[in-house]
């Protein structure tokens, strides 16, 4: 049900982020489509959230707590209602109390176990689930190596590596960007060992890679410049050959859309001595 | 970029892995940012069972996503309302627990994002939340929640004379 075109906007004139959902996710309302490809044509800000969400949807992996579909069955077996309209707090209270006091003692313990799991941000993970390939990050001091993960420190001078192990043959580029957006390729690089901060290739093409019973490590190593503030790695991994042009993230969001694995992670490039 | 993917609505029978699939991503971003890492995949679990819960009522849903997106900031509302779980957030986050969408930063949005919202019923603290936050129009805050333009109009009033008393600047 789409009221009036106004509704799909902000206040500022731009779409909402609830237009682009129903925009990407569900089933196709043909009014509402003309108008948001209408206006992302012409509105450069609403392209690059609607980019921005997929990158970031992307990385997200929500999955089905544990025997969730016995606990989901049995929820909605027991609890009848179908007012669309979010329930009050008192009355979920009540309805829940009637459905666990009903004896659904399984649906309880599942549920408390879900409940009660430990959040693990996504960029935590390397990985992915159901993801054809593992992604790892490895940083070395001139002493020893240490993965990193998203949120970890690191200092100018520092190399890094990457890892992976390919459960699926594909086709895979890695690109980063610092605070400024400035991209720059991590690999494929032309010499396999090249400072951050050069300017990504305008055609970075990505690397045929067979599926490994192992690990392997990529022969690139980067060395990260002295600017310091966030570095942004990003992976992308398709079934298909692709290449990032002279937008990458557009790019990489393109392919997160299309059914590649995108995966992001952001270190903090800080001053020796600071961090570990 | 304005690619559109090939998803469809959910499955008739309302598959449980299909629904996290296709949905996951927008529930646990929203949930996220309404109450942060840290309860964000518990309440999202929470959206899920309850558009199983309603089932036939989901399906029927022309917008699954303002359905789950009405319900996600509504559980999330309700977790930021346990004094605990806000004290624990306002200390992560300074007082203002969101970012307005209004980028004039008028007085009254400050003062909803700063405390109102904590005073208000849950049906105004809601208006307030996708007004001040989500930056939406009077319309989309009716259709998201399935009244009328002229009831959030009205509402919105009285949000705006309590945000504007709140923030020393009289009725």
């Amino acid at each position: 049900m789409m009221a009036s075109d106004s509704d799909l906007f902000d206040r500022s004139g731009h779409l909402l982020e609830l237009t682009l959902d129903r925009y990407r996710f569900d089933p196709p309302e043909p009014a509402l489509h003309a108008v948001v490809t209408a206006h992302l044509a012409t509105c450069e800000p609403c392209r690059a959230a609607l980019d921005a969400l997929v990158l970031a949807d992307a990385q997200v992996s929500l999955a089905p707590p544990a025997r969730s579909a016995v606990v989901i069955a049995l929820a909605a077996a027991a609890v009848k209602g179908d007012t669309l309209a979010p329930p009050k707090s008192s009355a979920t209270r009540r309805k829940k109390q009637a459905w666990l006091g009903g004896g659904v003692v399984l649906a309880l313990a599942a549920l408390v176990l879900f409940a009660t799991r430990p959040w693990q941000p996504a960029d935590e993970v390397i990985t992915l689930k159901g993801s054809p390939i593992d992604f790892e990050i490895h940083v070395h001091d001139g002493e020893r190596s240490r993965p990193v993960l998203s949120g970890d420190v690191v200092h100018p001078g520092e190399r890094m590596g990457f890892r992976v192990h390919v459960r699926e043959a594909g086709y895979l580029a890695i690109f980063g960007r610092d605070d400024r957006g400035a991209s720059y390729p991590c690999y494929p690089l032309a010499d396999g060992d090249s400072p951050s901060g050069a300017p990504v290739a305008a055609n970075l093409e990505a690397v045929a890679l067979a599926r490994t019973e192992a690990p392997l490590t990529l022969p690139v190593a980067m060395r990260f410049d002295d600017i310091l503030g966030d570095e942004h790695i990003t992976a992308v991994f398709c079934e298909a050959p692709f290449a990032l042009g002279a937008e990458p993230i557009a790019m990489a969001a393109e392919l997160a859309q299309g059914g590649c694995h995108v995966r992001e992670v952001t270190l903090h490039k800080a001053p020796a001595g600071a961090g570990p | 970029m304005s690619g559109k993917p090939a998803v469809a609505g959910p499955s008739p029978g309302l598959d449980v892995a299909v629904l996290y699939r296709q949905f996951g991503a927008l529930v646990l971003r929203r949930a996220r940012r309404l109450v942060g890492d840290a309860d964000a995949e518990e309440i999202a679990h929470e959206v899920f069972l309850r558009a199983l819960e309603h089932g036939d009522a989901f399906r029927g849903e022309s917008s699954p996503s303002s359905w789950l997106y009405r319900v996600t900031t509504h559980l999330g509302l309700n977790r930021l309302r346990d004094a605990r779980r806000r004290a624990d957030l306002l200390e992560r986050n300074g007082a203002t627990v969101w970012d307005a969408n209004d980028s004039g930063q008028r007085p009254e949005a400050r003062a909803f994002l700063g405390q109102l919202w904590q005073t208000l019923d849950e049906e105004l603290a809601m208006i307030g939340l996708l007004h001040y936050v989500d930056g939406m129009t009077t319309a989309e805050i009716g259709r998201v929640l399935g009244v009328s333009d002229r009831t959030i109009a009205n509402r919105l009033r009285v949000l705006t004379e309590a945000a504007r008393t709140a923030a020393g600047e009289g009725p």
